[in-house]
């Protein structure tokens, strides 16, 4: 399991993080403050940190020279949104930056993202008793294949990414066609509709009233 | 041109205009007096010339006019001619009676025809200088009285006080050429010396133009330059107190900024994060419930945040009602106020005011104390030995004091001027435990501002804090 330190002193912040990446399938540690963050990233193994800036005692501009000489993933997470600040962040080694306030699935995107760039994601993953491979791009079932276009793919692989939560249909357009989402949502709900007859998930995938669609792992 | 060029050409070429003319005048006024003296000679040795002819010449009449011309001449010359002068004898039509040897070798005959032609008409004499190859020569001429066709005449060289005057002259060059020379090198020298303080304040000025903020000329004369000098670096001083204010409001504000973003968004994170979670997942009742609290929790967090901000922003625009406020009502009030909560954290406190009148408005006035004393009992950090007083002591000249007192952690420093900043906190992770969102102390300064007094943090990390503020009695006051 991938584990994942949370550097944040505001409590609510961080135990909404902490549930949601608990959820995503992640281990999360959390530290309040500076120093303790430090010591955390000094003792104990991680594979990525998300850091607030305004920390007490040793701030994230600090804890990110630490981390870099660590070789450890970093995402800033932080209010202060200013280009300049950004640009400062990433300049330090950040792997990317995050403003508050944020969408979870923004931030469950972002964390994967970079873990990929880190080579950190497991190539296969496991959805009932279907198996999805990143990296040939195919998915089995029963060491069948089911053919899949590569729209439908993509689709699939965000849904089961994010098991359990929710995805408006914007998300879902924005992040498999790409561009802006301007009412579209017939070619969401088709590819929606064929997915579901390929995987004969009819049950499996629902829509949910007035957001979008979830998948459901129970 | 540098001005101390200006001023070493000017003196130095007026110099030279006042010396040559002075010199020059010297010369010519001596020299004419010698040319004076030499013609005064010549003429006076003619007259006697004549004089001595004429005598001479009467009693030697019966042997024909050339033989006695010429016997007169010869007794005569020789006394005439001493001391350089020559004698010469002319006729009215030209030709010479004596002397034409002498003449003719110095190429003089010519201007002595001319000098008889003008003497001619008058009886009196006559006198010329000419300048011939051989030199200066003087040459005067006086008709015989007798017979006025004869013209009796002197020559004297004058070419010494000629050459005297060419040597008198060069001298004078040299002695000219070696006193500019002089006179020069000192002038050059002082200009420098007098405009050095103006170039170096103009260097100064440049460097500070460039940047470099903190240098100052530090001439200290007391002439033009050095008041002018020292009105220069009062205006540099000036400017930089003016810029490093500049800076530090803009700090100040883009602080204020960045604060208030940071405050506005960590809430509004929480209730956005935790209101999607409940929108677009799957949730226990338990963890529905935890994001239901924090929803809620957040939400008040930005309530009283704005609450505050209101305070802090209406205060600016309603003009508070100064209103005699008797101490003794604050007392109770505020220990009302703060009683339970000092008995809730086990803290001793004390509150104690002597009689005496504020004016103020009693609400903002009961806010101020009570923030003063929320902050001295937030600061607290010996448990059971923590204590809290509020002193108000009424002044001899009318105002009121009251201190605030704690045994609590202290204020390092280097925070005390900041804390009155709003959105400043000294550790922002206590103060945010304890619901603070670092505007309390602006809001108390504001207060005192409105009121006309004044604020003093005295404070020792580890050891407690004194607040200390006076309200000035009601003719000083602003309103």
């Amino acid at each position: 399991m991938l584990r994942i330190l949370i550097a944040e002193d505001e409590e609510p912040i961080a135990n909404l993080i902490k549930m949601n990446l608990r959820r995503a399938g992640y281990d999360c540690v959390w530290a309040a403050e500076g120093e303790r963050a430090a010591d955390l990233m000094d003792s104990e193994h991680f594979d990525l940190v998300l850091l607030d800036i305004m920390l007490p005692g040793i701030d994230g501009y600090e804890l990110m020279e630490y981390a870099g000489t660590l070789e450890l993933p970093v995402i800033f997470l932080t209010a202060l949104g200013s280009t300049e600040n950004k640009v400062k962040g990433l300049k330090m080694g950040a792997d990317d930056y995050l403003t508050k306030p944020f969408e979870i699935v923004e931030l469950l995107a972002r964390v994967e993202a970079v873990l990929r760039r880190y080579h950190k994601t497991e190539a296969t993953l496991e959805v009932f008793d279907v198996i999805i491979d990143t990296a040939s791009r195919s998915v089995t079932r029963k060491g069948e294949e089911i053919p899949l276009t590569m729209k439908e793919f993509d689709l699939l692989l965000l849904l089961a990414r994010n098991r359990n939560i929710a995805l408006y249909r914007e998300t879902i357009y924005e992040t498999v066609w790409g561009g802006e989402y301007m009412g579209q949502s017939r070619t969401v709900d088709l590819h929606i509709q064929r997915l579901k007859k390929k995987l004969g998930w009819d049950r499996e995938i629902s829509a949910v009233y007035k957001v979008g669609y979830r998948l459901e792992l129970e | 041109m540098k001005f101390a060029d200006k001023l070493f050409l000017a003196t130095t070429a007026l110099l030279t205009v006042i010396f040559t003319a002075f010199g020059m005048w010297m010369l010519s006024s001596n020299f004419s007096r010698l040319l004076e003296r030499e013609v005064e000679r010549g003429n006076s040795e003619s007259r006697m010339f004549r004089f001595l002819f004429e005598t001479g010449y009467q009693s030697t009449e019966e042997f024909g006019q050339d033989y006695a011309l010429k016997r007169t001449l010869d007794s005569i010359t020789d006394s005439v001619e001493r001391d350089g002068s020559h004698c010469f004898v002319l006729k009215e039509d030209g030709s010479w009676l004596y002397g034409e040897g002498y003449m003719d070798e110095r190429a003089l005959p010519e201007a002595a025809g001319e000098l008889v032609v003008a003497v001619e008409d008058e009886k009196s004499c006559g006198y010329v200088i000419r300048k011939t190859d051989s030199g200066f020569f003087l040459l005067s001429v006086s008709a015989m009285q007798a017979d006025s066709r004869i013209y009796l005449g002197i020559c004297r060289e004058l070419t010494d006080i000629y050459e005297i005057r060419q040597e008198l002259l060069a001298q004078y060059r040299m002695a000219l050429a070696f006193l500019l020379l002089l006179g020069g090198i000192c002038i050059y020298v002082l200009s420098r010396y007098i405009t050095r303080p103006i170039s170096s304040l103009g260097k100064t000025a440049k460097r500070i133009a460039d940047g470099d903020f903190g240098l100052r000329s530090g001439n200290r004369s007391t002439d033009e330059i050095g008041l002018l000098a020292r009105d220069f670096d009062r205006m540099a001083d000036r400017l930089v107190e003016q810029m490093e204010e500049k800076a530090l409001e803009a700090k100040q504000k883009e602080d204020f900024t960045s604060a208030f973003a940071h405050e506005l968004k960590t809430p509004l994170t929480s209730i956005i994060g935790y209101a999607d979670m409940m929108n677009t997942m799957k949730m226990s009742e338990e963890e529905r419930a935890e994001a239901t609290y924090y929803i809620f929790s957040q939400g008040k967090r930005l309530e009283s945040l704005s609450h505050k901000l209101m305070d802090l922003v209406s205060m600016d625009k309603n003009p508070i009602a100064f209103k005699p406020v008797q101490t003794k009502r604050l007392e109770e009030n505020i220990r009302a106020t703060v009683r339970p909560v000092w008995e809730e954290k086990k803290i001793h406190g004390k509150v104690e005011m002597d009689k005496g009148i504020i004016y103020g408005d009693e609400e903002l006035l009961l806010s101020l104390f009570y923030n003063l004393l929320d902050n001295a009992r937030k600061a607290t950090d010996k448990g059971e030995k923590g204590f809290v007083l509020l002193k108000g002591t009424a002044l001899r000249d009318g105002g009121y004091e009251v201190k605030v007192v704690d045994n609590g952690r202290g204020i390092p420093k280097e925070e005390i001027s900041r804390i009155t900043e709003a959105f400043y906190m000294v550790d922002k992770s206590r103060s945010r435990r304890e619901g603070g969102a670092g505007i309390g102390m602006a809001l108390c300064q504001k207060i005192i501002k409105l009121h006309g007094g004044t604020l003093q943090i005295d404070s020792r990390p580890g050891e407690g804090t004194v607040m200390k503020v006076v309200f000035p009695q009601k003719d000083n006051q602003k309103n």
